[in-house]
């Protein structure tokens, strides 16, 4: 077992192999503040790339509703529970993780801590859509943050982790780690389907086809990021929650590249499970309805920072944040870096060129009711 | 470090049981060999009976394997050689899919007729030849392929894009438009090889590979509680390396097997941990 | 038919070969390769060719995705291998201007959503309509050549076997030929005396609806294209075809032009219920709204029974983008909706008390005189003076002999035959003499300031009227002579309300009546006030859809006008349903009024406009084809009443048959009345399953001339872009149908006139028509049709040119001091009208649900008041008991009780049938209305069953409708979530009239759907999804033949979310009585100009698809093959039976911070 850096850990853990820095590192920052449950990113990605045979049940992205969704079914539960058979205790102290990863509190003759879903545990994909945490009834007022009664909604796709369950479970040494964007991949030609990265993902993004006999994920749509372009699920994402770029190691950040900007320096947005020490990238600003130890939970010790900065970004005392989360959406092209100019935000591509500049409010103009020029009288009610 | 200790344990424990002058004498016979492992033929040829135990060499690895020993036999008529291999397993398993695996059976042989090969699969430098017999093949093969009516009988789907109505896997997917999404030509021409047999070479564990000329046979039946598998191959193929053995000559072998039910698959598997002398009658 | 699954894909080039092929040894590599590091190395990349191939498409072009949820956008479509293979946003929408260079941001972007993109299955999926179709028996009728009984003219039973018959492909000559001489046929069946006697001898139509047809056959032809805004050549041509039917009556009756008689075209807005008829009574006019990329210019933002996560999503970002700008977002709901998730407030109110909620609202703010004074007296009828002898309002002539109402300057008064500016050129309101001197007159107000009464007129609002330096009263009561000497009370209608509320709708009162908290109600109103002009508030169907949706809208209406929130940037009200403002292309009538027997074959000339065919609202054919009769008396107003229905030509129209209300007794008992029902569609439908004749028509991406639609929540206007991709299947355009039908008409007549009426189409240029509509509208004028459809064949859409962008009704009201157009130019939430005195509706009252309710239903909850004085069930010849228990009249049931009173009472159901829960029926994210909705890619999410392998053959697709209830509900019925279940309704007309003595048809309509047990639903809620694709006959057989238990109709394909019956078995129609009203004043439905009563999509009914009171029964268990639970339950992760460690994880029991 080598020992790499985890800094969401902010401490040395074990994996199989050693680490190996990357050129540059696939993230994306998901805004659950936004998100509205549409599932256009689910089908955006469906039809990109898995209309295929045995590709049937796989959503390489998915919107479950916290916390009586899951895909799939009992997921996250399901690891929870796991550490809990190895008596792994999920605690965090100042900020360092003490417990166990799932590679660590792998059990004898495993590389992974990890469970294979059953074929019924991936149907009913979106079990649970629009239920709340608690009863509701007639009269019943919800009106303080956290809410007493809640849900939310948490997009999901291939984490893209620095240290990969998958890339550690595979016996073939068939998954691997591309070097130019860190997207990781699994081999379709020399994937023999033995389903180890299946069961090890604690994410669950890894899936079987079971026609073919291989095991399928989400490819960080590599053919448009290599064009410059975000992936399927950010650029179709209408509630605009979402921004891919490429983040750096917290000591090598970059100022105004936005998920630097997000992650390492406002610190908004959180790693899923970062107790599963695999250093997931894909960031994400939690709820601030939503109940902290449950966020704690789920995005750990973050939360509590992350919720009081988005709190304070709508009390206007976060204007660069608040325009920047204004850049989700706008462009469909990979924004390296940020610029706010008074009302509005700006991207940059990777040799600095603009790519979009939106307002942050948008500007009503209005229209004079006689038209000369084209001898027309212009309503409002017609 | 932990790991490493029971590797050595389990591999002293393992070759402990399996005597040293254990020898598998391949029956030279005149006949074509018939692909029927409950051919009376088989009686001309001496049962050896071999100690397997679960693979904890490396990860992930089988702590609780669910078959202990399998017999063997082997004929071979000059030009091919056959085993034939019987072990008990309670269930047939015939299907690869989700969270379910399907029962197999292998024979190693080294290269070089050399007992140095490392058993765990050989190293680069010192391959090995690796004839795998798969339920799954077999019973695509006959009984049609394991394609959505078969294992999702109600499933509903709208359209697939390029593949031909009615999408039956393989015969309607054969284009390279619709095989991009599921892993392209290769993946087609695996699943659609007309033996239940692959043929794979290995230098080590993580390493096996599909040999691009396949010509190994077999044939499995599952009776009363056991799978009777006959693995066949011809001692030379041509376009391509093959072991060094033969009519008159001395190799060794070994054998793994995997329970499907028993989520048995990869280095998940029970195998012999010692070379077995190959003795190959005739000249 | 040829339904079975068919591919039109070119196969790859590449066929592989077996393995024999050395291309096999190149394929598979040898000697083995081994990977040290993978963290850090790979060696063989070029397997990841694959997904670059896939991506890469061969081309791409731009097409245009518009169902019926007012959004509308351009998508690319990729290509490769001949089909489209993906769909993606433009990302062009910041690049949208006008005339006057307007600009947009790029936050425009991205325009799709989960419907859209999932386009490509619909394209290629087995329920396209491959041409056109016609009914076995329909064929031979005509074959027959329409036989029928001499004495009621009625076709012979055998020929119509709906839904249960074969279909024949026939080819698009023969189909028009059956269509031209059914039309001619039916037209003459029913035409003068000898029609007029035949349906009398029918034995169902009332002698009103006889005497409208003015001896008419062509009367009898009904036309509906839904939604007309949406593809205003294709939707909208189908009510030129209407007009066309003029030359069929004088064909047929030989009648001069001046005498020829139109056929019938029916409503869309008030058909789909989304018309807030509330809107009209209050402003004059269609409806209220604002685009909502506005909510981020306003600091508190309420959603009343709006769900815009569900039904507005590309635009959900606005209200999302303005709380990170610290707007604060309120949700009003009966359950806890998508759109709760992230309010700062939510509110859980019970079903339908809505109304009650805005009255109490606009209580506390009267009564603290928090609200806005100023707006209150120039711009609402609070300080009118209504008369408390009569209850009407007080007019200038009854207290001044002989009073001459002034001359308006804001208005022009025309008299008959005047010639009047045309749409796009009337800077002024246009009122008839006659409405201006009978119905208006002139008001008045009491001066404070003089202590004297004081006219004004409708031009005195806003600004204008302060500068009168008139103080007018709001509270108190006077009294004033009349020209008779008579000396009368009259009161400030402030005074009055104020009063109606201080008695009827405190805080406290109202928490008895919404279950809401009165101090909730208090902190809810001080939060609005302190908004004043900077609140919006946007309801939506949750509010609309139930009986009483108008007196809600006009509670909600008083409260946004009492805090100064119409009108205005920062501060508005709206309502959202349906993408209905046709009118905002007022130059329409260019096309469907274009006057058949004078024809403008010039391209470069505007057509001559001469309306022939006949406004009637759908309703009324749903619901038994007759007008409202309670015991003796006539309810339906003259000017509404509808004529026999014997024809249907639908146009894109799921909602218009098969998701109809009351779907079921249409089906069953009033299809057999009607003797033709066409319907054009590209995808096989509910309506499709009981129609006659289905015509197949090009898909959106097929789609072969420019069209042009708008959207009433954006400002964008679209031209449908004429796409170079080839057709798939024989599908025509809707307009080549039409004008193959006219052609056809021309050669059974002789009359070319048929055949030139759709010249431009025959020409393949119909653009003229488009152009024609541009320049006769308001908003496009300047525009050229070439240039912004070369816009949008990149993407590109244009702005519609309305006062402002983004675009909001009320600016020309609030900012510019024009009168409403309303009777007193102001908002007016009093109704003086006669019909509105009788249902005692005159004041802003609550009313409950008239059958979604525990409580006794539609009682009118008030203490009594002077001014209220309706009509009892003995005035019509009832007794109360008839009147409350049959559902048909207890609509006009008019009885007034205290809410104290009211908690005492009981729905008549909950004894006498065993009801439980009020069943609604809301729109969800996974499809527009039925539309979209049924691919296998977007069902598989649509609610917790989603499965594409069915392990549980019992359901009926890849997914399935099911009742959600709350949790505790489930314990008290003895039932497990996930088990199934029957849902019933009232047994006296539901699913259909006479489903006891109709077993086979009962199997199909009785509702059986899944049970989920939510904590998001209230006690004694249940809530099925609309949006879902109902039972046929077809679909039932399916389940039982089918090899896999899919309710798919092997005849026709039709794949139907319900094993058995649908959301709509539950649902009746409704005839509201004053929304049927001959006196209320309102603004015609395009252009300036003022009417009286009935208006198509303005006035008329809405129906009230929400009302339901039922029981849910069990039917199996959940269990796979129905043995035990539903897994999930089972394996205890359901909030029904948690497993530990789910307890453990909810309450975040895992995690250790210190």
């Amino acid at each position: 077992m080598a020992k790499v850096f985890n800094w969401q850990l902010n401490r040395e853990v074990e994996y199989p192999y050693e680490s190996h820095k990357v050129k540059k590192q696939f993230a994306v920052v998901m805004n659950l503040n936004k998100c509205i449950d549409c599932q256009t990113c689910t089908v955006a990605c469906k039809t990109t790339w898995t209309p295929g045979r045995g590709q049937e049940y796989m959503l390489w992205n998915n919107v479950e509703t916290k916390p009586h969704g899951f895909y799939p079914i009992g997921w996250d539960v399901h690891l929870m529970e796991k550490l809990e058979e190895q008596n792994v205790q999920q605690i965090w102290e100042n900020g360092q993780y003490k417990g166990k990863t799932i590679i660590e509190a792998a059990p004898e003759g495993e590389r992974v801590l990890g469970w294979m879903p059953d074929d019924l545990d991936w149907i009913n994909p979106n079990i649970g859509e629009d239920e709340t945490s608690e009863p509701v009834d007639i009269g019943t007022i919800i009106e303080h943050f956290p809410n007493p009664i809640w849900m939310f909604y948490l997009p999901r796709i291939c984490n893209h982790c620095s240290y990969p369950a998958c890339l550690a479970a595979c016996p073939r040494k068939a998954i691997y780690k591309r070097e130019e964007d860190g997207i990781v991949l699994i081999d379709a030609e020399r994937c023999e389907g033995y389903q180890e990265c299946v069961k090890a993902c604690p994410y669950k993004k890894s899936m079987f086809n079971q026609v073919v006999g291989i095991s399928q994920k989400c490819i960080g749509c590599f053919p448009k990021v290599e064009q410059g372009l975000q992936p399927q699920c950010v650029t179709t994402c209408i509630g605009r929650i979402r921004l891919m770029g490429f983040i750096n190691p917290p000591n090598e950040v970059v100022q105004d590249n936005p998920i630097d900007y997000l992650v390492h320096i406002k610190k908004v947005a959180l790693p899923l499970y970062p107790q599963t020490g695999l250093q997931p990238n894909v960031y994400y600003i939690p709820p601030i309805t939503v109940p902290l130890n449950y966020l704690r939970q789920m995005f750990g010790p973050g939360a509590d920072h992350a919720v009081e900065v988005y709190k304070r970004m709508r009390e206007g005392n976060e204007p660069e944040l608040q325009a920047l989360l204004h850049l989700f959406g706008s462009t469909q092209f990979i924004p390296h870096k940020f610029k706010v100019d008074g009302n509005y935000v700006i991207g940059y591509d990777e040799k600095g060129n603009e790519l979009v500049r939106v307002p942050i409010v948008e500007p009503v103009q209005f229209r004079p009711m006689h038209d000369e020029r084209y001898d027309v009288v212009r309503q409002d009610i017609t | 470090m932990k790991k490493l200790k029971i590797t050595f344990l389990s591999i002293l424990a393992v070759s402990s049981l399996s005597f040293a002058e254990d020898i598998i004498n391949s029956k030279f016979v005149k006949s074509d060999i018939p692909l029927d492992p409950l051919n009376s033929i088989w009686k001309q040829a001496k049962e050896v009976e071999i100690s397997l135990a679960g693979q904890a060499v490396t990860t992930p690895s089988d702590l609780k394997p669910s078959v202990e020993k399998i017999k063997v036999k082997s004929i071979n008529n000059g030009s091919e050689i056959a085993f034939l291999l019987i072990w008990d397993d309670k269930t047939k398993d015939v299907y690869r899919v989700n969270n379910k695996f399907s029962d197999a059976v292998a024979v190693q042989i080294p290269y070089h007729a050399d007992p140095s090969t490392p058993i765990t699969m050989g190293e680069p430098g010192k391959g090995v030849l690796i004839l795998h017999w798969q339920a799954f093949r077999q019973e695509n093969i006959e009984r049609g392929y394991a394609d959505l009516p078969k294992i999702e009988p109600n499933y509903a789907v709208d359209w697939y894009p390029h593949a031909q109505s009615p999408y039956n896997y393989p015969e309607d997917w054969h284009n390279q438009y619709a095989l991009n999404y599921i892993g392209g030509e290769k993946n087609y021409l695996k699943n659609t090889i007309s033996s239940p047999v692959r043929e794979i070479v290995a230098e080590g564990f993580g390493s096996t590979t599909w040999k691009s000329i396949q010509s190994a046979e077999g044939k499995g039946i599952y009776k009363d509680g056991k799978w009777y598998v006959e693995i066949k191959r011809r001692f030379f193929t041509g376009n391509t390396v093959n072991p060094e053995w033969g009519p008159g000559k001395v190799t060794y072998v070994t054998f793994a097997v995997w329970d499907g039910s028993n989520m048995e698959r990869d280095s998940r598997k029970s195998l012999g941990y010692t070379w077995i002398k190959l003795n190959i009658e005739g000249k | 038919m040829g339904l079975s699954r068919r591919e039109f894909i070119k196969t790859g080039s590449l066929l592989l070969a077996g393995l024999s092929s050395p291309s096999f040894a190149q394929r598979i590599f040898e000697p083995a390769i081994s990977v040290e590091n993978p963290l850090l190395y790979y060696p063989n990349r070029t397997w990841e060719n694959f997904y670059r191939d896939i991506y890469n498409a061969e081309s791409s072009f731009v097409f245009l995705c518009n169902p019926n949820d007012t959004h509308g956008c351009l998508l690319n479509a990729y290509v490769k291998n001949g089909v489209i293979t993906r769909i993606e946003p433009t990302y062009k929408y910041g690049l949208a201007t006008d005339l006057y260079g307007t600009k947009v941001s790029h936050r425009w972007e991205p325009r799709c959503c989960n419907k859209g993109l999932a386009l490509v299955r619909r394209f290629y999926g087995d329920r396209r309509v491959k041409g056109p179709f016609v009914r076995k028996g329909y064929y031979e009728w005509y074959k027959a050549g329409f036989p029928r009984d001499e004495k009621t003219g009625e076709p012979p039973e055998r020929y119509f076997q709906r839904g249960k018959d074969k279909w024949l492909r026939v080819s698009w000559d023969e189909v028009s030929d059956i269509i031209a001489k059914s039309i001619l046929n039916i037209a003459q069946t029913y035409s003068g005396e000898e029609g007029k006697r035949r349906l009398e001898n029918q034995g169902h139509y009332t002698k009103e609806q006889l005497e409208v047809m003015e001896g008419a056959g062509t009367r009898t032809l009904k036309f509906r294209g839904s939604m007309p805004f949406l593809a205003v050549l294709r939707y909208v041509g189908i009510y030129r075809m209407a007009n066309m039917m003029a030359l069929v009556d004088q064909y047929i009756r030989n009648v001069p032009p001046e005498k020829a008689k139109g056929g019938t075209g029916w409503d869309n807005y008030s058909e789909h219920t989304d018309l807030p008829p509330g809107h009209p009574m209050v402003t004059g006019q269609q409806t209220v709204d604002f685009d909502l990329a506005l909510w981020e210019h306003s600091k508190l933002v309420i959603l009343w029974g709006m769900n815009p996560y569900g039904t507005k999503m590309p635009d959900s970002h606005w209200l999302t983008e303005a709380q990170m700008k610290g707007t604060k977002v309120v949700v009003i709901s009966n359950d806890f909706m998508a759109s709760a998730r992230t309010a700062d407030k939510v509110i859980i109110v019970r079903t339908g008390t809505d109304g009650a909620l805005a009255l109490g609202l606009s209580y506390v703010i009267m009564k603290n005189k928090w609200y806005k004074e100023k707006y209150v007296k120039s711009f609402t009828d609070m300080p009118l003076l209504v008369r408390m002898d009569n209850g009407k309002i007080l007019r200038a002539r009854d207290i001044i002999k002989g009073y001459i109402p002034k001359t308006l300057s804001k208005t022009l008064v025309y008299k008959p035959g005047q010639s009047l500016p045309p749409n796009f050129k009337q800077d002024k309101q246009l009122i008839p003499e006659n409405i201006r001197i009978q119905d208006i007159d002139d008001y008045v107000v009491w001066d404070l300031k003089t202590n004297s009464p004081k006219i004004i007129t409708r031009d005195d609002v806003g600004e204008d009227f302060l500068k009168l330096n008139i103080d007018p009263a709001l509270e108190g009561s006077m009294k004033i002579k009349t020209t008779d000497e008579k000396e009368i009370e009259v009161k400030p209608l402030f005074q009055v309300y104020l009063e109606l509320l201080e008695e009827s709708y405190t805080p406290e009162t109202v928490e008895k009546i919404t279950g809401v908290p009165a101090k909730a109600i208090v902190d809810l109103a001080k939060e609005i006030s302190e908004n004043a002009g900077n609140t919006k508030i946007a309801g939506g169907m949750g509010v609309n859809q139930y009986l009483h949706g108008d007196l809600t809208q006009r509670a909600m209406f008083l409260l946004a006008a009492l805090t100064d929130n119409v009108g205005k940037v920062s501060g508005n009200i709206g309502s959202y349903a349906g993408n209905y403002r046709l009118a905002l292309f007022n130059g329409i009538p260019q096309w469907n009024f274009e006057d058949p027997f004078n024809i403008e074959l010039d391209p470069t000339k505007p057509a001559k406009v001469k309306p022939y065919w006949r406004g009637e609202s759908q309703h009324y054919w749903a619901d038994e084809d007759t007008p409202l009769y309670v015991g003796n008396t006539l309810i339906t107003g003259k000017t509404h009443i509808p004529v026999p229905t014997k024809f249907i030509w639908f146009v894109n129209n799921n909602s218009g048959l098969g998701n109809q209300k009351w779907a079921y007794n249409v089906i069953m008992n009033q299809l057999p009345k009607t003797e033709c029902i066409i319907n054009n569609d590209w995808w096989w439908t509910l309506t499709c399953e009981y129609s006659d004749i289905v015509l197949g028509v090009d898909a959106w991406h097929e789609n072969r001339f420019w069209d042009m639609t708008g959207s009433v929540t954006n400002p964008f206007i679209h031209v449908w872009p004429r796409t170079q991709h080839r057709r798939y299947f024989d599908t025509k355009n809707d307009l080549e149908t039409y004008a193959l039908v006219a052609q056809k008409l021309s050669l059974l007549t002789g009359d070319k006139r048929f055949y030139d009426y759709w010249k431009f189409v025959f020409d393949g240029k119909p653009e003229v028509y488009l152009q024609r509509i541009i320049d006769a509208s308001s908003t496009l004028r300047g525009y050229k049709i070439e240039e912004i459809a070369k816009k949008c064949e990149q993407g590109i859409p244009s702005l519609i040119m309305t006062r402002s962008y983004p675009k909001f009704v009320g600016y020309e009201h609030t900012i510019e001091n024009l009168p409403w157009y309303t009777k007193s130019g102001r908002l007016e939430f009093y109704r003086e009208e006669d019909e509105f005195i009788n249902a005692g509706e005159n004041l802003p009252v609550y009313r409950e649900p008239v059958d979604a309710t525990r409580y006794q239903p539609n009682v009118i909850v008030a203490k009594p008041h002077p001014l209220m004085r309706p009509k009892k069930p003995i005035d019509y010849g009832i007794s109360d008991e008839e009147a409350l228990k049959i559902t048909k009249y207890r609509q006009a049931r008019n009885v007034i009780i205290t809410a104290d009173e009211l908690l005492k009472t009981k729905h008549p159901l909950i004894d006498s049938f065993g009801a439980t829960h009020i069943i609604h029926t809301p729109k969800f994210r996974h499809t527009a209305h039925s539309a979209t909705g049924d691919v296998d890619v977007v069902a598989l999410l649509f609610g917790p069953y989603g499965d594409f392998y069915r392990h549980d053959k019992r359901m009926p697709y890849i997914t399935e409708a099911y009742i959600e209830i709350n949790m505790e509900d489930l314990k008290k019925l003895g039932i497990n979530d996930g088990d199934y279940v029957y849902v019933d309704a009232d047994p006296q007309d539901r699913p259909f009239i006479g489903w006891q003595k109709r077993p086979e048809d009962y199997e199909v309509a009785r509702a059986l759907v899944r049970v989920r047990g939510s904590y998001s639903t209230p006690k004694g809620v249940g809530k099925i999804w609309f949006n879902m694709y109902g039972s046929s006959h077809g679909s039932v057989k399916g389940t039982k033949i089918n090899r896999n238990g899919l309710a798919k109709n092997p005849e026709t394909g039709y794949q139907s979310f319900y094993r058995r019956g649908s959301q709509q078995s539950v649902t009746r129609g409704w005839l509201k009585p004053t929304l049927m009203t001959d006196s209320l004043v309102r603004k015609n439905l395009i252009g300036r100009d003022t009417g009286k009563g009935f208006m198509l999509d303005v006035h008329c009914p809405v129906g009230a698809p929400r009302e339901a009171f039922g029981k849910i029964t069990k039917a199996e268990n959940g269990g796979l093959g129905n043995k035990g639970l539903w897994r999930p339950l089972e394996i205890g992760l359901r909030p029904q039976n948690p497993r530990e460690s789910f307890k453990k994880y909810l309450k975040a029991m895992y995690v250790k911070i210190v």
